[in-house]
């Protein structure tokens, strides 16, 4: 870059590297658990519950992003990629802002649907969207370590309590439901298992996180730490779904919500579905904060600007626009998302950084920088 | 720009958003308030005789404090001391008929506390699966709701409301509760219409009296289509079968004595064991249940092991024979099969299932072989040693 002051770290927080692999396993499974059993479902029957398994060949995606980021320390893919390809390098980064505004809008477009759809049918989502939109927004403005502190603070203990929330529905469990296993053979597995490896792919935002991670040597490890606690955390709601759901797993849309709202203790622990979605909120407020920082870190590196701070308000306007064009409704979101998706996501996720990869390699270009220098 | 010009800038944008904020978050918009709201605890859906769709509701109309205890007897009728309102519409579909009952009132109509489903008999010959879907679909009903399926229109089974009860839905409530009938919920329905056996059973309410609501064992659906009503005593073998045990008192009389011995079932377990040799498929229903003596109206002391060896088997005979009557009815006459042996066969012979499951029903079930094995274990006789009242 040749502009003045994009030389510069612009991000200026520091996070550990645990941190990074919770926030980028929220950023895999904040959507996921709710509406996962349902499209696996539809595929692979019983057997979903081994459909994140399969899926976390994905999470590659986090190593290229990791060996990129040992290339070009200190950098984002929106600075190295330039850097590697000239102009066209410059067109690859742009992509790239496009891609997580788009990918962001869909999580907008699936958090509001939801919202809209079950819990507050009389709210315009564009409202629903702008609020969540709004409080992002100001998230973002803190910078990344705002993001990740609120998304420990707030996620972990929500997980928590839907894994035990999830649990309370074993009065419904009927174990039998598993049976019998991979009765149709792997063939569907790995068919439903084409929407969860989208959200695996999407380890690569990683790309956008390394070069603030302050212990760079552990990355690597808390990395794989958050792909199989995704795979746990996805099988473990999958199962239960199985369990409670049975054959009505691919009929309901969020399978979690349904699972929930079944469970009744000694009859007055019951109808505690509003509270789940209390729970959820603060997960997908973190996927959203994740996509969003992503997006407007960016957008001001691409455009070589000093601080990105100030575009994070824009930023969340042009979100809201394009959630509520993203998709006509939820089935195209879910037909999207379970079928074409899988070639965009992992094209631009895992096809491309690789292709930088080897094209760094032959043109032996490195970064420039020390190695977690902040100017 | 400078920093501190920055900073300035920075948090009055960020109390701007927060404030531009507060107003939609917390969610103010879609706000129900309890006195614009209609509670709805339990909705009846019939067809009439020109085909349209009924659809009933049951409303309880909360009672101002002080007002609760007085009218005791005065219950029932819809009026008086009943704390509910039944109102119905009709349309073509369900959701055009409670379109037109929201009509007939000013509170809006509020499903998040429903808990019964009570389907008319003319609906449920017919095909419920209209039904279903609407309640699957429509995110404010809970999936948790009991069925039921009655003979007379459920506009009567919601007026009978027992004395002492607010509502009708309380009465029956509570007989699920007590597990004198088997929760049957819409998601089992669901599950069950959808799964290997295609087939379900929902319990069947019927009218006793003005005040007297009772089950009246268990409609059979094939399908969506109610084929078969069981009695009672055909239902509860169906219950013992499908492991939703129910306790339920049985007499039983010893070979050489006087008198009765009463029996609780307090426990059953019922393993079903599918088998397929060369052409012949046959299962074997393995029932292990334990027992409490409630009545001893013989002359023999239960604290004799060989006694309770003595009543165990006669037991284990009735149980057996129950059994096996509800089998045979459910495999000759309703053709539907609520037993859960689809599920059996598929489990253990999955590549044999693959070529059984098209015409299950209709020809594969019917012509199963069933063995029944009965264990009887008597837990606990009493807290009396000999029969009590008897001269020394």
């Amino acid at each position: 870059m040749k502009m003045k002051g994009g030389t510069g770290m612009i991000e200026r927080g520091r996070i550990s590297a645990g941190q990074m692999a919770l926030i980028l396993y929220v950023g895999c499974v904040g959507v996921k658990i709710l509406t996962a059993p349902h499209l696996a479902a539809k595929w692979a029957g019983r057997d979903m519950w081994l459909t994140p398994l399969v899926a976390a060949v994905s999470g590659v995606s986090f190593y290229v992003a990791l060996k990129l980021h040992r290339r070009f320390p200190g950098e984002t893919i929106i600075q190295y990629s330039p850097r590697i390809l000239g102009w066209f390098g410059k067109g690859i980064a742009l992509l790239y802002w496009i891609v997580y505004i788009h990918a962001c809008s869909f999580v907008i477009r699936y958090y509001a649907d939801l919202v809209n759809g079950v819990f507050l049918p009389e709210t315009p989502p564009a409202v629903v969207m702008g609020g969540m939109a709004l409080v992002c927004a100001a998230a973002v403005r803190g910078g990344l370590e705002t993001i990740v502190r609120s998304a420990q603070f707030l996620t972990v203990p929500a997980f928590a309590i839907l894994v035990i929330f999830t649990v309370l529905s074993s009065t419904e469990w009927d174990v039998e439901n598993l049976f019998p296993i991979l009765e149709r053979g792997i063939g569907p597995v790995v068919r439903g298992a084409v929407n969860p490896s989208i959200w695996f792919s999407e380890y690569f935002l990683a790309a956008f996180l390394l070069p603030y991670v302050k212990e760079q040597d552990k990355a690597g490890r808390w990395g794989a730490v958050a792909i199989v606690g995704s795979i746990l955390t996805l099988t473990v709601f999958d199962l239960i779904s199985v369990f409670v759901l049975g054959n009505q797993s691919a009929t309901f849309l969020y399978p979690l919500f349904e699972t929930v709202r079944l469970i009744s203790l000694a009859g007055f622990f019951e109808h505690i579905d509003a509270f789940i979605l209390a729970m959820w909120l603060t997960i997908i407020f973190a996927k959203i904060c994740l996509f969003q920082y992503v997006a407007v870190l960016g957008s001001a590196q691409w455009l070589g600007l000093s601080d990105y701070k100030p575009l994070s308000l824009p930023i969340a306007f042009i979100l809201v626009a394009v959630s509520i064009w993203t998709a006509p409704n939820l089935s195209f979101l879910n037909r999207f998302l379970d079928g074409e998706g899988v070639f965009y996501s992992h094209l631009v996720q895992v096809v491309i950084p690789l292709g930088l990869l080897a094209v760094a390699g032959i043109r032996k270009v490195k970064g420039t920088r020390e190695e977690g220098n902040a100017s | 720009m400078r920093p501190e010009r920055l900073k300035g800038a920075g948090k009055r944008a960020l109390c701007l958003l927060l404030m531009a904020s507060l107003p939609i978050l917390p969610g103010c918009w879609d706000r129900k308030e309890l006195n614009e709201i209609a509670l709805i605890r339990a909705v009846g859906i019939d067809r009439t005789e020109d085909g349209q769709i009924e659809v009933t509701i049951l409303q309880a109309i909360p009672v101002r404090a002080g007002t609760g205890g007085e009218g005791g007897g005065g219950g029932g009728g819809g009026g008086g001391g009943s704390q509910q309102m039944v109102l119905s519409a009709r349309g073509i579909t369900i959701p055009e008929a409670k379109a037109k009952l929201q009509e007939k009132m000013g509170r809006r109509i509020f499903t998040g506390h429903q808990e019964l489903v009570v389907l008319g008999k003319r609906l449920a010959k017919t095909g419920i699966r209209e039904a279903l879907d609407f309640f699957a679909r429509f995110p404010g009903f809970r999936k948790d709701a009991f069925l039921f399926v009655t003979e007379s229109s459920p506009k009567e089974i919601f007026e009978t409301v027992a004395p002492g009860e607010p509502t009708a839905t309380e009465t029956l409530y509570k007989m699920v509760k007590l597990e004198r009938a088997v929760d049957i919920t819409i998601m089992r329905v669901l599950q069950e219409v959808s799964g290997d056996a295609e087939a379900a059973v929902i319990p069947v309410v019927m009218k006793v009296n003005d005040t007297t609501l009772a089950l009246d064992g268990a409609a059979v659906f094939r399908g969506d289509k109610m084929v078969d009503h069981l009695d009672r005593k055909a239902a509860e073998g169906l219950l013992w079968i499908r492991n939703e045990f129910i306790s339920r008192i049985i007499n039983t009389r010893l070979p050489g004595e006087r008198g009765y011995v009463s029996l609780e079932v307090t426990r059953s377990e019922t393993e079903l064991i599918p088998k397929i040799e060369g052409k012949k498929r046959r299962i074997l229903l393995k029932v292990t249940a334990e027992d409490d003596v409630h009545f001893n109206g013989t002359r023999l002391s239960l604290y004799n092991p060989s006694v309770v060896d003595r009543i165990a088997r006669p037991m284990e005979r009735i149980l057996r024979d129950r059994i096996r009557r509800t089998v045979k009815k459910v495999q000759k006459k309703s053709r539907a099969d609520v037993l859960g042996f689809a599920r059996a066969f598929h489990r253990e012979y999955p590549e044999e299932w693959a070529k059984m499951k098209d015409h299950w029903n209709e020809q594969v079930f019917p012509r199963l072989d069933v063995d029944i094995q009965v264990r009887v274990h008597i837990r606990r006789p009493g807290v009396t040693d000999r029969p009590a009242g008897l001269p020394e």
